[in-house]
């Protein structure tokens, strides 16, 4: 259990109290329990101190201790411990008795019993000890008893007090323990929750469920979430913003690049400046390629910017897009388009699409074909996107979906994140990416497959108003 | 012909400006939508190239503007932003093509052809296409000054891909341009009136590409190429 953690910190701050007590109130009821015991035994002693002193007679002015032997041997035994006696002189005389039981130092009132701890023989003893008069003279009577029933007493005292402790200190840990457990249910839940979410699930935190002291940490951690989403959508929008600036100024370059190749008088300029354009193209393709990307990371993207789509009118954008391109390479760019619904961000699809096409025909020698099939095979919407260039080996096809990985000896500008951005947009709709080889057995095959529709959105489709390719699919 | 270029970046204004001129039309330049749109309120224009990002007043808004004076004018909308809103958003306040920056400059002139030639065509209804020639009120074709002989269907393939041209049409655009013409039209059809269109069109240089499986694409002829 970690130090800072709330379980430890509420159990170590209930504990050791808690037991500090128990200990403190065992010792009290230790004592409580014990003076009445030890106070019988006392009396006990005291008895047989005065039976003592009733035997004691003087007699011709000196006093004598009259004890049949009988009497002393039942005086000195006990089932447990040793008893000793003495009787002292109103001179400090000892008249009988064992004389290694010296005389109690305090001062001693008639009458007045006193009881102390003392030794004999090396071994500690109870002593009671009292001053009578008897015909005008005083006598101190005193009676000692080791203590070995006074310590079983103690260890039985103990043990009966102890065990009960014991058992009532375990069932509160027990207590305190499940309680702290039931308590600290909320905020693990809470946790939970948190934890169990999407990465770009800003939403606040529901409170309703919270406990009312962690409310105000739900709304602080929702204050946070908010600012959070806030600069992110700050960030989204600059990153957007700069890509987006970058493309006024690009295009000011280009068309004045174009120009300048239009009007060069010598061909050496007219070489330079055809490779500036070329430089300024790759440029621009690769500041689209990582808008493109920004756009597809799906921590970067509301959760609700997804749509139903045909992939049809995706292709029929592609069309008109890459018609020039292919005729450039006397390329055969064909479409077989079925119907094929998915849920996805037009966009990123046409990003998608884009991208393979692109790659095809740049991979594709003058001549080939290109081929854009996309349909619905078992409710699952599928896109491909089959060449009759190059190929790419097997070994490498697994590795072509790397950002800035590019296929080694293979001619071309690419900037080696076409596929990357195939892969992610992919990730993000759900789809999965395969490359094949086509039945031709030359060439290469993209195939591109969709999640199955949700049921209600199948047969809820609006009319795509914002597509321009309606019924390509025809 | 005469084309208003409103652009607020003056390099790319400026390659504009100079491209379009070098191509034989007669331009001038806003650099701000307020400026453009005392200008489309005071000349008159045989085209617009708008910008959408522009300070102050936006290419939204002086379109909308410009579509309220109930003047037509064709326009070109260029932008930065390729969003499918910022595209339907031109498109529905009444732009005529829509071109993302950056763009290649034949692809622009191309654009501006088109969108040209139909603007011309709701002014004169005449349209001229290389050695071809269309009467669209007549609906009479001729070639190389020739009459040339269509039906009514190959006339109207013909007269919506010019239209379009340098556009790639898919069929069920143009069966849909041809609806209005009585009974449903199938895919083959289309593709029995574009060959022989292309048989009798083709011979003199005007060529009509194939994407297969998908439509169409009239090429421009040669000599508009500048």
């Amino acid at each position: 259990m970690k130090k800072n953690s709330l379980q430890y910190l509420l159990l170590s701050s209930l504990l050791l109290p808690l037991l500090a007590l128990l200990v403190i109130g065992v010792i009290g009821d230790y004592f409580t329990a014990l003076r009445p015991a030890v106070a019988a035994y006392d009396e006990n002693l005291l008895s047989t101190a005065l039976a003592l002193a009733n035997n004691a007679k003087i007699v011709d002015g000196r006093i004598t201790l009259d004890l049949p032997p009988a009497a002393d041997q039942v005086l000195r035994t006990d089932k447990y411990d040793r008893i000793f006696y003495s009787v002292h002189g109103p001179n400090q005389e000892l008249l009988a008795g064992n004389k290694e039981l010296r005389l109690p130092t305090v001062e001693m009132g008639p009458n007045k019993p006193i009881y102390y701890d003392a030794n004999v023989a090396g071994e500690a003893v109870r002593v009671a000890a009292m001053r009578v008069s008897k015909e005008d003279t005083d006598l101190i009577v005193q009676v000692a008893e080791t203590t070995i029933k006074r310590k079983r007493l103690i260890g039985q005292i103990l043990i009966t007090m102890l065990v009960p402790e014991i058992l009532f200190a375990a069932a509160a840990i027990a207590l305190v323990w499940f309680g702290i457990k039931r308590g600290l249910a909320p905020l693990d839940r809470l946790r939970a929750e948190i934890a169990s979410r999407a990465q770009n699930d800003l939403r606040p935190v529901a409170m309703e469920n919270a406990p009312l002291e962690v409310k105000p940490l739900v709304q602080d951690i929702n204050n946070l979430i908010g600012r959070l989403g806030n600069l992110l959508n700050t960030q989204k929008r600059f990153f957007s913003n700069a890509a987006h600036q970058l493309r006024t100024p690009l295009a000011g370059l280009q068309v004045q690049v174009e120009l300048a190749v239009a009007q060069a008088a010598s061909p050496e300029l007219k070489h330079t400046f055809k490779q500036i354009r070329m430089a300024t193209v790759r440029m621009t393709h690769l500041v689209n390629q990582l808008l493109t990307l920004a756009r597809a990371d799906p921590g970067d993207r509301p959760v609700d910017s997804l749509r139903p789509t045909d992939l049809c009118d995706i292709a029929g954008r592609a069309a008109s897009e890459f018609e020039a391109q292919a005729f450039a390479k006397n390329i055969d760019l064909g479409f077989e388009l079925g119907p094929a619904q998915v849920f996805g961000e037009p966009l990123l699809l046409y990003e998608l699409l884009s991208n393979l096409i692109d790659n095809s025909i740049r991979y594709t020698p003058n001549g080939g074909y290109v081929t854009v099939r996309c349909g619905t095979v078992e409710d699952q919407a599928f896109l491909i996107v089959s060449d009759s260039g190059s190929g790419i080996p097997t070994a490498e096809r697994e590795h072509v979906f790397e950002r800035f990985r590019r296929v080694e000896g293979t001619p071309g500008e690419g900037c080696g994140l076409g596929l990357a951005i195939v892969k992610e947009i992919a990730n993000s709709h759900g789809a999965s990416v395969e490359i094949a080889t086509p039945s031709t057995g030359r060439g290469t095959e993209v195939i591109v497959r969709f999640k199955r529709l949700p049921a209600a959105l199948n047969h809820d489709l609006p009319e795509n108003s914002h597509s321009r390719g309606t019924g390509s699919c025809g | 012909m005469r084309i208003l270029v409103v652009e607020d970046d003056s390099i790319l204004a400026d390659g504009l400006v100079r491209s379009l001129q070098q191509a034989g039309y007669a331009v001038d330049w806003a650099e701000t939508g307020i400026k453009a749109n005392s200008a489309l309120a005071q000349e008159s224009y045989s085209l617009v190239v708008l910008d959408i990002g522009l300070p102050g007043m936006d290419g939204f808004e002086v379109l909308r503007r410009l579509r309220q004076r109930r003047k037509y004018v064709p326009v070109l909308i260029l932008t930065a932003r390729d969003s499918v809103e910022d595209r339907v958003r031109g498109l529905d306040l009444g732009a005529d093509d829509y071109l993302v920056k950056p763009f290649a400059l034949p692809e622009l002139k191309a654009r501006v052809r088109a969108v040209l030639r139909r603007g011309q065509a709701s002014i004169k209804p005449q349209i001229n296409y290389g050695p071809l020639t269309l009467d669209l009120n007549a609906r009479r074709a001729w070639l190389e000054g020739k009459p040339l002989d269509l039906t009514l269907r190959e006339w109207g393939v013909l007269e919506y891909m010019l239209m379009n041209s340098g556009k790639v049409l898919n069929k069920a655009e143009i069966i849909e341009a041809l609806c209005d013409w009585g009974e449903e039209l199938t895919p083959n059809a289309v593709e029995v009136y574009v060959s022989r269109l292309r048989d009798k069109i083709e011979c003199a240089g005007i060529k009509i590409r194939t994407l297969r499986g998908f439509g169409y694409l009239l090429e421009e002829p040669a000599d508009e190429k500048k």
